[in-house]
Parts: C-alpha cells; sequence; structure tokens
C-alpha cells in the first residue's frame, strides 16, 4: 500500500539547512499496523506528515496505493488525501467552536457527502466509538480520553485506507490509553491500514512491525 | 506602558491616525472657517446684509444679493435704528495699474465704497482718514501688500487702470490687507464712491435699476426689527417709483436684511459643502479611530497574559485606563507630528484645494476646536482600550488567550464598510456630476474656441478681429460684450407703443453676427445677420427660442422674425427688429444656470471678448493667434486663452469638492483595509489551528478561503447596503446645489458597493492565501 524509495526531506533557512529525513525507504503492506518509534527529533513525525501527504519529500518516491504521489501539488494532494487517509493525533485536534457530532462530520463535508448520508454515518461511527451520548457536546466538555475517541472517529468516519496516528496515547492517562489502543487495533483487525507513531513501547506491543529511527533513518525493522 | 513595541501594531496605528487626522482636521478647520467667515465685520451680530426682493404676477418672490445704488441713503434716512450704511460695488478684477513712471502692476479686486465702509468692515488703517480720502472723488486707499508690491510709500502718489489710462486716482492711504477668511481677502482697492461716475454710469442715488451695489447696515443693539420693517414700507411707499414697478409687472418691491453672522451658513452651496466636508471628516476621525481600538482588539491575544499577570500582582482598574490613556497620547502626539509634516509638505496642495493657507486652517479661529477634536479622538482611542484590557480574566495569566472578541472587531469593522461605500457613492456622484458638467452640450460648441479679454474698450478690437481672422488657423471671430458662461444683466421687452413690459430677459448687448458660427448656434428661423464692416451696430436683433416663445405667449405672434420689440434699457428711441431665432444654449454655466431667454444686437461696439474658432485647439494655433496680438498691440497685454479653460474655472468649486471627497474616500479605504488586513491576519493566526485540521480533514484551499469570505460577507454585505443609502441621501443632498444635475441611479451605486466587495474580497483572499496554502503540520505543531 505505501512504498518509499530513498526519502529525502531537508528543511532549509537563509543560514541552516537541516536534513529531517536521510534516504528513508519504507514499505507498508495493506492491512499492516506498524508503530514508529526513536527519539524526538529523529524524523518520526516529518516521516508521518509525508505519509499523510501534509508535506512533500525534497527527494525520493512515494507510492501510495499504485499512484506515485511524491511530488504532486498542495489541490492534488488535498485530492488524494481526501477520503483515503485518517488522522489521529496526540492532542486530538478536535474544533472548539464545533460539537463533536460536527467535528466528526467534518471530513465528509469536505468529500461532498448528502447530509442525510452525513448524518447516518456519524451516528453510526459514534456508537461504534461509544460516544454517541455526548454527540452535542463541544470538545471542552469532554475528558482527554473522550475526546481521542471523537478524534479517532472523525478519522475513521470516511471509512480510510489509511489510518496515521501520531502519538494517539501521548496526552492520555494509562486507562484512556489502553481503550484507544485496543480501538486502533479494532480497526486494524477490520481491515484498515495504521501507521502510529509512538514513544510507548508499550503501545508498540499493539502493532505487528516497529520501525526504529535515529537521525532521519531507518535503523531497525522488528516484526512481533 | 508598551508604545513603540513590536506586535502591537504601533505603525499601523500611528499611520492610520496621522492620515484620519490631517484629513478629518483640515476638513474641520475649512468648516470652521466657513462658520467664521467675515469676522472683521466689527459688531457682526448687529450687522446685516440688506437684498432686494421682488414678486411678479403669478410667480414667486424672488431675491437678489444687489440692490439699487440709492438704496442704502434712503434706509439710512428712514430707519433711525441704522447706526451705520455702507454699499460696496466691484470695478476691476484682476487687472492691472500703471503708474506716473509708466511701471505696470498687476492687482486682485477693486471696488468703490463709501466713506463708511471701514466702519463695518474693520481692518487697521495703516495712513490716511479713510472717511476723508473716501469721500473724495478721485481717491482711493490701497492695501499693504499692492502697497509693499507697488514699492511702498505710495502714499500721494497716482495711478490709472490700464483699462481706464485717462482716469487717474490718487492714493490716500494705506489700509491693512483683508484677513483670508473674508470676502475682502483679494481686495487691493478702494475707491471713493464719488469717482464711479468717472468710470461707469453713476447709479447711487437710483432706487430702480443698476442694481450692482451689496449693501450693510448696522442696527443698534436694541433695534425693535418690526419697528425697522414699519419705517422701511414708510420709505417703500414714499420713495420706490411704483408707477415703473408696476410696470414691469412687478407686484411687490422691498428690501429684507439678512444677519451677516448667519448669512455664510445660508448659502446653498456654502451649507452643502460644508456637510459634506463634515461628513468626510468625521468619517475619516471615526475610521481612524476604529482602526486604532481594531488594531488594540487584534493585538490582544499578545497582550493579555501581561495585563493579567498584573492584575494577578494587584494592579487596580485605573492602572489600565492610565495605561491606554498614556499610550493613546503618545500614539496622538507621533500622529500629530506626521500630520504636521504631511500639511508642510502638502501646503501648496491644500490651499489650492481648500482655499485657505495651513496657517489659517490651523489658526486663532480654529484652533479650539480643532484641540476639542484631538481630545475627543483622544478619549475614543484611550478609553475603549482600557475598558477592555481591564476587562482581560486573571486566568489568562496562565493559559493561552483565546476569546475572539470578534463581535468587537466586526462590529468596527461594519462602520468602516459603511464609511467606504457612503464616501464612494458620494464621490462617483460627484464625478459624474463634474464629468456633466464639463461634457453636457451647452446648445454652443466651444471645443476650438479661444477667446481674449479686451482690457479697454476701442474701435482697434474691430481690426484686430480682422487681423485674426486672416491667420490659415482662424476659421471664425466675433466681438462680444460678455461671453455666454458669464451672469448676464437683464432687461424687459415691451412692444412700440406700450408701455407694458412683457417679461425680462438677458441682455448680452452687443455682439458680432458671426458669433453664430463661431460658437456654432443653429438658426431655427429667420435669416444669419450678416457682420458689420465697420465699427458700430444695427438695430437687429438675435433672440433664442426660449424668447421667441414667450413673445408669442404675449402678442400671439407664430413667427417673431421681422416684428420689432423695445427693451427698457435701449429705450423707445431705439426699436430692435428680430432677424434671427437660434437654438436655446445655456447662459451661465452648469452650476448656475440663467434661464432667462436671451437676446443680443448684431454690433461689435463696446466689446469686451474677442472669439476665436480654430480650425483646432493646438499650442500651436494659439502661440500664432498670440503672436499677432503682441505684435500688433505690443503693450495692451493680450492673452489668448481657451474658452474650456474659463468654463472648467467656473466648475472649480465642484472640482475641489471632488477631489476632497476622492482623497476622503481614497483615505477612508486605505484605513479600512488596514483594519481589514489587521481583522483578517489576527483571525487567521487565531484560528491557524482550525484551518489546518479541517485542511488535514480534506478542506482545499478555496474552502479554508471561503470560511473567511463568508465570516467579512456577513458584515461587509449589510454594511454595504446601509452605506448606499447613507451615501444615496449624502448625495442628493450635495446635488441640491446645481440646478442642472446628473440624477442618481441605483445602478451607479450598485457598482460602487461591488467595487467595495471586490477590494474586501480581494484583501481576504491575499490575507488568506497563505495560510490556505501552507503545510497544515506545521501550524498543528505550533500548538
Amino acid at each position: 500500500m505505501i512504498k518509499l524509495e530513498n526519502i529525502e526531506k531537508i528543511f532549509r533557512t537563509e543560514e541552516v539547512e537541516t536534513v529531517a529525513l536521510n534516504s528513508v525507504s519504507l514499505e507498508v503492506k495493506q492491512g499492516e499496523f506498524v508503530a514508529v518509534m526513536g527519539p524526538s527529533g529523529c524524523g518520526k513525525s516529518t516521516l508521518l506528515n509525508i505519509l499523510g501527504l501534509l508535506d512533500n519529500p525534497t527527494n525520493g518516491t512515494y507510492v501510495l496505493d499504485g499512484e506515485n504521489v511524491g511530488q504532486l501539488k498542495e489541490s492534488q494532494r488535498t485530492r488524494v488525501r481526501k477520503g483515503q487517509i485518517g488522522f489521529v493525533f496526540q492532542s486530538f485536534n478536535l474544533i472548539d467552536e464545533l460539537n463533536v457530532e460536527e467535528n466528526v462530520e467534518l471530513p465528509l463535508t469536505y468529500l461532498g457527502v448528502p447530509k442525510k448520508e452525513r448524518r447516518q454515518c456519524v451516528e453510526e461511527v459514534l456508537r461504534r466509538m461509544a460516544i454517541s451520548h455526548r454527540a452535542h457536546h463541544f470538545p471542552q466538555q469532554l475528558s482527554g480520553g473522550q475526546q481521542q475517541r471523537v478524534a479517532i472517529a472523525r478519522a475513521v468516519v470516511c471509512r480510510p485506507k489509511l489510518i496515521l496516528a501520531d502519538e494517539p496515547t501521548g496526552n492520555l492517562d494509562s486507562k484512556n490509553g489502553i481503550e484507544v489502543m485496543q480501538l486502533l487495533t479494532q480497526l486494524n483487525a477490520d481491515g484498515c491500514t495504521i501507521v502510529m507513531v509512538t514513544h510507548s513501547q508499550r503501545d508498540a506491543g499493539y502493532a505487528q512491525r516497529i520501525v526504529n529511527m535515529l537521525d532521519g533513518q531507518i535503523v531497525e525493522q522488528t516484526e512481533l | 506602558m508598551n508604545v513603540l513595541h513590536r506586535g502591537q501594531g504601533t505603525f499601523i496605528k500611528i499611520f492610520s491616525l496621522a492620515i484620519g487626522l490631517t484629513i478629518g482636521l483640515v476638513l474641520i478647520a475649512k468648516v470652521q472657517l466657513e462658520r467664521n467667515y467675515d469676522r472683521c465685520i466689527v459688531d457682526r451680530e448687529h450687522v446685516y446684509a440688506v437684498s432686494e426682493s421682488f414678486k411678479k404676477q403669478g410667480q414667486d418672490a424672488a431675491e437678489f444679493e444687489n440692490t439699487p445704488g440709492g438704496a442704502i441713503p434712503a434706509l439710512c434716512r428712514y430707519i433711525p435704528e441704522i447706526m451705520v450704511g455702507s454699499r460696496y460695488t466691484y470695478q476691476f478684477v484682476n487687472e492691472k495699474l500703471m503708474l506716473e513712471n509708466g511701471e505696470r502692476f498687476s492687482f486682485n479686486h477693486s471696488v468703490f465704497v463709501d466713506s463708511c465702509f471701514f466702519d463695518i468692515f474693520g481692518t487697521s488703517i495703516l495712513q490716511g482718514d479713510a472717511r476723508q480720502i473716501l469721500s473724495t472723488a478721485g481717491q482711493c486707499l490701497i492695501s499693504r501688500r499692492l502697497n509693499e508690491r507697488l514699492g511702498g510709500n505710495m502714499v500721494g502718489k497716482t495711478f490709472c487702470y490700464i483699462a481706464a489710462p485717462d482716469r487717474p486716482m490718487t492714493i490716500g492711504g494705506v489700509f491693512e490687507t483683508f484677513d483670508e477668511n473674508s470676502t475682502f481677502s483679494l481686495l487691493d482697492i478702494v475707491m471713493s464712491m464719488p469717482s464711479i461716475g468717472t468710470f461707469s454710469y453713476d447709479g447711487t442715488a437710483n432706487l430702480m435699476g443698476n442694481d450692482r451695489y451689496r449693501s450693510y447696515v448696522r442696527l443698534r443693539p436694541d433695534a425693535d426689527m418690526a419697528k425697522v420693517e414699519a419705517e422701511m414700507n414708510t420709505m417703500l411707499k414714499e420713495q420706490i417709483p411704483w408707477e415703473k414697478v408696476h410696470a414691469a409687472g412687478v407686484e411687490d418691491y422691498r428690501f429684507r436684511f439678512h444677519p451677516v453672522s448667519k448669512s455664510r451658513m445660508e448659502n446653498t452651496t456654502v451649507k452643502t459643502t460644508c456637510i459634506i466636508l463634515f461628513v468626510v471628516a468625521l468619517v475619516m476621525l471615526f475610521a481612524a479611530v476604529m482602526n486604532y481600538i481594531l488594531v488594540v482588539i487584534s493585538t490582544l491575544v499578545s497582550r493579555a497574559r501581561l495585563v493579567a499577570i498584573r492584575k494577578v500582582l494587584g494592579a487596580p482598574q485605573r492602572e489600565f485606563y492610565q495605561t491606554t490613556f498614556g499610550e493613546a497620547l503618545v500614539h496622538l502626539l507621533l500622529a500629530l507630528a506626521v500630520m504636521a509634516l504631511l500639511l508642510w509638505v502638502g501646503q501648496d496642495w491644500i490651499r489650492e484645494l481648500m482655499g485657505a493657507s495651513v496657517t489659517t486652517l490651523f489658526s486663532r479661529q480654529t484652533l479650539a476646536v480643532l484641540l476639542a477634536v484631538c481630545l475627543l479622538v483622544l478619549v475614543g482611542c484611550g478609553l475603549l482600550p482600557g475598558y477592555i484590557y481591564s476587562r482581560v480574566p486573571m486566568v489568562y495569566a496562565y493559559r493561552l488567550f483565546s476569546e475572539n472578541r470578534r463581535v468587537w472587531k466586526l462590529s468596527l469593522l461594519a462602520f468602516q464598510f459603511v464609511l467606504s461605500t457612503m464616501l464612494l457613492c458620494i464621490l462617483s456622484t460627484i464625478y459624474r456630476q463634474y464629468d456633466y458638467m464639463l461634457n453636457k452640450d451647452l446648445g454652443y460648441d466651444y471645443k476650438d474656441v479661444a477667446y481674449i479679454e479686451i482690457p479697454q474698450q476701442s474701435d482697434s478690437t474691430f481690426t484686430l478681429a480682422r487681423e485674426i481672422e486672416k491667420l490659415s488657423c482662424v476659421e471664425h471671430t466675433a466681438t462680444c460684450m460678455s461671453l455666454f458662461l458669464e451672469k448676464q444683466s437683464g432687461n424687459n421687452v415691451m412692444l412700440p407703443g406700450n408701455p407694458r413690459q412683457l417679461f425680462n430677459f438677458a441682455c448680452l448687448y452687443f455682439a458680432e453676427a458671426s458669433i453664430i458660427p463661431t460658437m456654432n448656434l443653429q438658426v431655427t428661423r429667420g435669416r444669419q445677420p450678416e457682420r458689420l464692416g465697420h465699427a458700430g451696430w444695427e438695430t437687429e436683433a438675435i433672440v433664442d427660442e426660449k424668447f421667441a416663445s414667450q413673445l408669442k405667449q404675449h402678442t400671439g405672434w407664430d413667427d417673431v422674425v421681422g416684428h420689432t420689440i423695445l427693451s427698457t434699457e435701449f429705450g423707445e428711441q431705439i426699436p430692435l427688429t428680430i432677424v434671427a431665432v437660434v437654438k436655446d444654449f445655456t447662459l451661465g454655466t452648469l452650476a448656475g444656470v440663467d434661464e432667462r431667454p436671451a437676446l443680443f444686437v448684431n454690433g461689435n461696439i463696446h466689446a469686451k471678448n474677442l472669439l476665436i474658432k480654430l480650425q483646432s485647439l493646438t499650442p500651436e494655433h494659439l502661440a500664432e493667434v498670440q503672436q499677432l496680438c503682441d505684435r500688433l498691440y505690443p503693450d495692451a497685454e493680450l492673452t489668448v486663452k481657451r474658452y474650456a479653460n474659463e468654463l472648467a474655472d467656473h466648475y472649480r468649486d465642484t472640482e475641489h469638492t471632488r477631489d476632497l471627497v476622492i482623497i476622503g474616500c481614497l483615505a477612508a479605504l486605505l484605513i479600512t483595509l488596514i483594519g481589514l488586513t489587521g481583522y483578517v491576519r489576527d483571525e487567521v493566526q487565531r484560528r491557524s489551528r482550525e484551518l489546518a485540521i479541517r485542511k488535514v480533514m480534506g478542506a482545499t484551499v478555496s474552502e479554508v478561503q471561503a470560511l473567511f469570505m463568508r465570516s467579512v460577507a456577513l458584515v461587509a454585505l449589510p454594511s454595504v447596503v446601509v452605506g448606499i443609502g447613507l451615501g444615496r441621501h449624502l448625495s442628493s443632498l450635495l446635488m441640491e446645489q446645481f440646478t442642472d444635475k446628473v440624477s442618481l441611479l441605483w445602478r451607479v451605486f450598485a457598482i460602487d458597493a461591488l467595487l467595495v466587495g471586490l477590494i474586501i474580497a480581494a484583501v481576504v483572499f491575499l490575507q488568506t492565501r497563505r495560510v490556505a496554502t501552507s503545510n497544515p503540520a506545521h501550524y498543528l505543531k505550533t500548538e
């Protein structure tokens, strides 16, 4: 599903040139659950941004589901990303002004799904995430665990093939963290490919493969 | 205090305040000057301008600023409440005089006045006894300005006007040049009234006709106006030649007193212009203050923590007001400094535009009002920010300030949108009116017409015309007494053997028949008369269609051509035969159209102007004519001028108002756009995380931009509608001063609104472009 070959990402300012990713090659198969680990600043989030088409690599090839997406323009990246990739962030990134239902509905809105259908999808996913009773609450009225469940609901509402999770349990207590990891495992079991960045060895244990990074390079891959 | 710290929009605040203050204060100063106009008048509260009022059968009463010469002496005799009365009448404007040694000097205005002129129009008499000088024929006083121009020490010396070389005047004294903000600011020569007969018809004792005098009286402070009115009625009854008045079809004839303290502001043009200037000034000041507050609110995010920490440490509320007022004061002073710089740089331009120098605009007469305005600006800029700071919750000492205060910001923006749209609507109206005035078909063609003012009435004009006509670039020439665009005298029509006066008409007196092809007038009936081959005149009258139509109403003549008429001024001995009727043409200008029928007599005497129709009005052709004039009459100092320029000069006030509104409009738009830019930038910053999330969720660039467009449009649309309404109302008020005016079209205002909308959309588009196209991960990471 994902094939990266010799990916490089270099951030340049007037004075400094920082190599965030250095000749990274990685393959992720459909339905796989991969955890990416490594110390802070090793390039995990940059890798995730490139995988999620939020950013383009400086060099290298990125093939997503058979399509070369390495050097797409902004509008083309948005088109490919829409409906195919779901995102889960450490800080949840829910929109404060929108309630739970509206937050979850957002990706469907941008996909142009009719309103009635959107409502059905949202209801279904909220039920699945056991958060329907909070549908009309605003993010600040929810606990961290509930917010992350809403974020996962939003990530999966348009049934993406790929979910990218950036330290999804980083802001949660252990109980809520476990619940979130169980949800992700369940989604993977349902056929969704997951790439998760984490610092937690315990969370990485839920994955099928662990990719270790250091200084912008993949230094080790471990099948679990 | 945080006066010049980065990130507080200080430059924007000072810049927009400076722009707003410069335009706002200059305009308010101008309005204040108008309110203080003619402060030179002594004991102003008790001085009245006397006007002439008469009512014709079946018509509304008409009123004229001028009176006959005998009005003041008669009123003074009959009304004891009059302490002093004085008249003045213009004789020469912007002409030249010659000293005994042959040196020539230009001067501005020259008038005849009564001996007590300076008792009413006060200015210092620097040399001479004004009363005595003004009682003696052939004597005059000159202004200090002219005295200096002539070399000083001019008392006792004589001069003559170039236009009247055989009538010398002796300089008996010098008066201090009148204040710039006065009727007499350009007055250079004050001649004694007894001299008038030397220069023109002496109508100083007339109570009917020759109404060329501006008359003023000062009443006793305790004067009973009812008594004054009764005494005037006695005078009218005993002194007015009522038989003549009734013969002219006039039912009622009287004089009216208008307090000079109010008369300036009662003038429709002055009043309307003042209203417009005041509105533009308020708009500018309001927009500047609004923008200041908008920037303060927009930068609150970066300042809230500091404010909250100070509160936690026990700072009282008044401390925040002290801070904001202190900052506002410093910003205001800096803005005033920038304003002073702008005024200094643009002083010539301001003088041209406002008709007053910067020093007069910012003089004692206006300073109190301007300081009060600055104080209000200070309160506006200090009070609301102080209130907002004092309301920042202490909790923000520990977490990020995220209150958006959108209601405040959008309300302020809405104000600015309303004001900008309103000004743009006024601007488009003024622009169309000015364009209309310059390009409207006046019934004659002046495109390729030049003219020469003839300073001295003489037969040489006739010769000059013939010589000029020989030039290959000249198609026609015609001498005439007055140009069509000038104010015309009036005469009444009579029929031979019948003393009844039928109607009043604008009398252009003498013009050569060749004026018809020169000005491209269209003869609709009769024949075009022949131009005379010698200096003189014929009893041939050319009238316009309005004249023919009115004559038909009174006489029943289907065709007036060939009929003989009399006019009051030409008298019974000189019957005029109508030889041609020309299509109606505009007399006066579109700023003040003379609606009366017109008549002129075929002749070349008393010519004051020589009209020249060129093949094309090129600088080369003008130079060719000028060279010929200089060669033929080297001492006459004749100048070949473009007729179109003279016409445009008559629209100068409209042009200035247009220019002022253009400046106001552009400045208001600029301030609004600065405010809008600040608002959008702040909103982009505040919502950057949300936008990034939306992008991650699949929002396209245009969808992200549409979010902002929608929120701004919700404010802009109703604001623009309100702005159109206000703009249309003020435009109609402005148009009241024009007799011939453009209609106020909704579609034009709709285009104005569209333009404002497009500018707003463009600003939002550009401001949101960067965040909409950037990597959303960056904004998520910074959170």
